[in-house]
């Protein structure tokens, strides 16, 4: 899988967006100490895929401005992680399957969740 | 003069099954925009997932979904078979085959129904319930359970069809595929369903591409895209063609439904009578290992799972992308410009399942 | 008229449902109707705990408690794969409605010494 800095992100969508590319989706996993987004399209058929890393603190970029369908997948993320997105519409800020009195970012990983079997170091 | 009205539009209605909320902006009966209020179901199953074993997951996949419930498990299972590189026993694949598309059938004769009910012609969706009782009975005499079959395994299936069973299963589907097109004339032709469903609604080709619409949506509105062109499984060896309709409206996607009950009925066929012998499950041993993006196509349309493994029979991380999901953006676009009183229809014919949409 | 065979045969034929509680459908032979257990030959093994997806087993070696909770239960037949000494099945038959859930207990005489059967922790 190719990995993608933050910078060239935009630019890497609007090519696939020109040669008619399907925005499939975009995946979060929590590496503790940063995120890696996972975003995926389709392009005839055949699965693109390539990674970039997030810090944890700092807002990320939206592709809502150039694929319109990644807002709901972004705002899951927002809820999921705590990931905050830039220019983000329509923005729910954190309740799109979230309710209000419930708990916040319930994806993050915590220290010792998995019992005796696993420890995130 | 007119007024802008939010109408919130859910997420207790008559024509959900389940509970989304659509707020409605409307202008004297048109609807300018539309905002989906999701969450009622949230139930954290990626999360569950996560803390589980991984063998108990085949469980946990099965359950994001009561209707596609058999398509989950194999989905997972066939991650799970890449990480650790198992080999499938052709045998088992044509038995997944059979009821993937069995529980396609039965998704889509509930879907038409359900359609024909939210245009208000509830003889039809009392008839295509009827025929869609005979699959049930199927996936219960074969796999053991009406919706959620717990056959699938890493590895291959764990019930396997005698040949007597196997020989009644292609009979039921001849039948079945008699009763359907008893009552399917009415999708193509009827006047009163034609006036409530052509032209509403209407998505075009680049609309569909663009918002990443899936599945029927997609293919009603003349993309020939169908993941199960890939060719995983068994599909490869199978003659299978995917079904495409021009018009991108709501008739379109009734129309497509049609004739893939059709299609599936005669993939179930074409699987049973050339079943292999053999095997129905290998044993696996080893660790998970590496990551791996699956699709598989719903009833609803392209599904994505990505298992990222982990540490001591856990995983890293469990991701669903499911159908509906992805289908939202498109309905969103669908909706402004349409009247209020097509909003059920329009809802409808993208056939949403919150429950899989949230998970 | 498309409809006309259809109207015909929905006047002649009987109809398709049952009224449930008088006319009982016989399940199919296959179907995955309820959990039965048999516990004369159980060795406290604990791999039907360990395999249940939904928690319904607790399992008590020292104190010989073991524990069934048919109404968590999910009946997906992993714990009769794994039962090594085949205590448990699946009946075809449905369960019963209850006017009251209750776990179903036992007390048994724990093994001297309990090995732990081949397979016990590969699926």
């Amino acid at each position: 899988m190719n990995e993608v800095q933050k910078d060239q992100l935009l630019d890497e969508v609007q090519n696939l967006w020109d040669n008619r590319s399907r925005f499939v989706t975009i995946t979060c996993v929590d590496l503790v100490d940063e995120f890696d987004l996972i975003y995926s399209f389709d392009h005839n058929m055949e699965l693109v895929n390539f990674r970039v890393k997030a810090d944890k603190d700092r807002p990320f970029i939206s592709i809502s401005g150039i694929y319109a369908a990644s807002f709901l997948v972004e705002n899951e993320i927002q809820d999921q992680f705590g990931l905050k997105f830039e220019n983000l519409e329509p923005d729910f800020k954190g309740f799109l399957l979230l309710s209000q009195d419930g708990p916040r970012t319930p994806m993050l990983r915590k220290v010792g969740e998995r019992g005796k079997q696993e420890d995130v170091v | 003069m007119s007024f802008r009205t939010i109408i919130p539009f859910g997420p207790q209605h008559p024509v959900f099954p389940e509970p989304i909320q659509l707020k409605l902006a409307v202008e004297d009966e048109k609807v300018v925009e539309a905002i989906p209020g999701l969450g009622y179901v949230h139930r954290g199953l990626e999360k569950g997932a996560e803390l589980n074993d991984y063998v108990k997951n085949i469980y946990l996949a099965e359950r994001v979904c009561g209707i596609c419930s058999f398509i989950h498990s194999w989905t997972y299972c066939s991650c799970i078979e890449t990480l650790l590189q198992v080999e499938v026993p052709p045998r088992a694949e044509f038995l997944r085959l059979v009821f993937s598309e069995l529980s396609r059938v039965h998704s889509h004769l509930l879907w038409l129904g359900l359609y024909a009910d939210a245009f208000g012609f509830e003889s039809l969706f009392m008839q295509c319930w009827r025929v869609r009782e005979r699959s049930l009975d199927m996936q219960e005499a074969g796999g053991g359970g009406r919706v959620i079959l717990s056959t699938c395994t890493i590895g291959g299936m764990r019930k396997d069809l005698d040949e007597d069973m196997r020989r009644a299963f292609i009979k039921e589907v001849a039948e079945i595929r008699r009763d359907f097109q008893q009552i399917m004339t009415p999708f193509f032709e009827d006047y009163s369903i034609k006036k409530r469903t052509v032209g509403i609604g209407v998505l075009t080709k680049e609309d569909a591409q663009s918002l990443g619409a899936v599945g029927p949506v997609l293919r009603a509105s003349g993309v020939a895209g169908d993941t199960r062109l890939l060719g995983y499984g068994p599909y490869r060896e199978v003659d299978f063609e995917p079904v495409v309709e021009a018009g991108g409206d709501c008739h379109s996607r009734g129309k497509v439904r049609v004739r893939e009950v059709l299609r599936a009925l005669d993939l179930i066929t074409q699987a049973l009578e050339r079943l292999p012998e053999g095997e129905i499950k290998t044993n696996f041993r080893g660790k998970l290992n590496g990551e791996v993006f699956q699709r598989m196509e719903q009833p609803r349309g392209e599904m994505l799972y990505y298992v990222k493994a982990g540490s001591n029979r856990s995983l890293d991380r469990f991701r669903i992308r499911t159908p509906t999901f992805a289908n939202i953006p498109p309905l969103l676009k669908m909706l402004p410009g349409c009247d209020l009183a097509d909003v059920p229809v329009i809802v409808l014919s993208i056939d949403p399942c919150i429950s899989c949409a949230e998970r | 008229m498309q409809m006309l065979a259809t109207v015909l045969n929905n006047l002649f034929k009987r109809p398709v449902t049952r009224e449930y509680p008088y006319r009982y459908r016989e399940p199919f032979r296959s179907s995955k109707g309820r959990l039965v257990l048999d516990m004369r030959e159980c060795i406290m093994c604990t791999a039907c705990e360990k395999r249940c997806p939904a928690g319904a087993f607790e399992i008590k070696r020292k104190e010989g408690l073991f524990k069934f909770d048919p109404y968590s239960c999910v009946v997906c037949g992993a714990c009769v794969e794994a039962c090594p000494k085949k205590c448990l099945d699946v009946d075809s038959d449905w369960r019963k409605p209850v006017g009251e859930m209750r776990t179903e207990i036992w007390h048994i005489e724990p093994p001297a010494k309990v090995k732990s059967p081949a397979g016990a922790e590969t699926p």
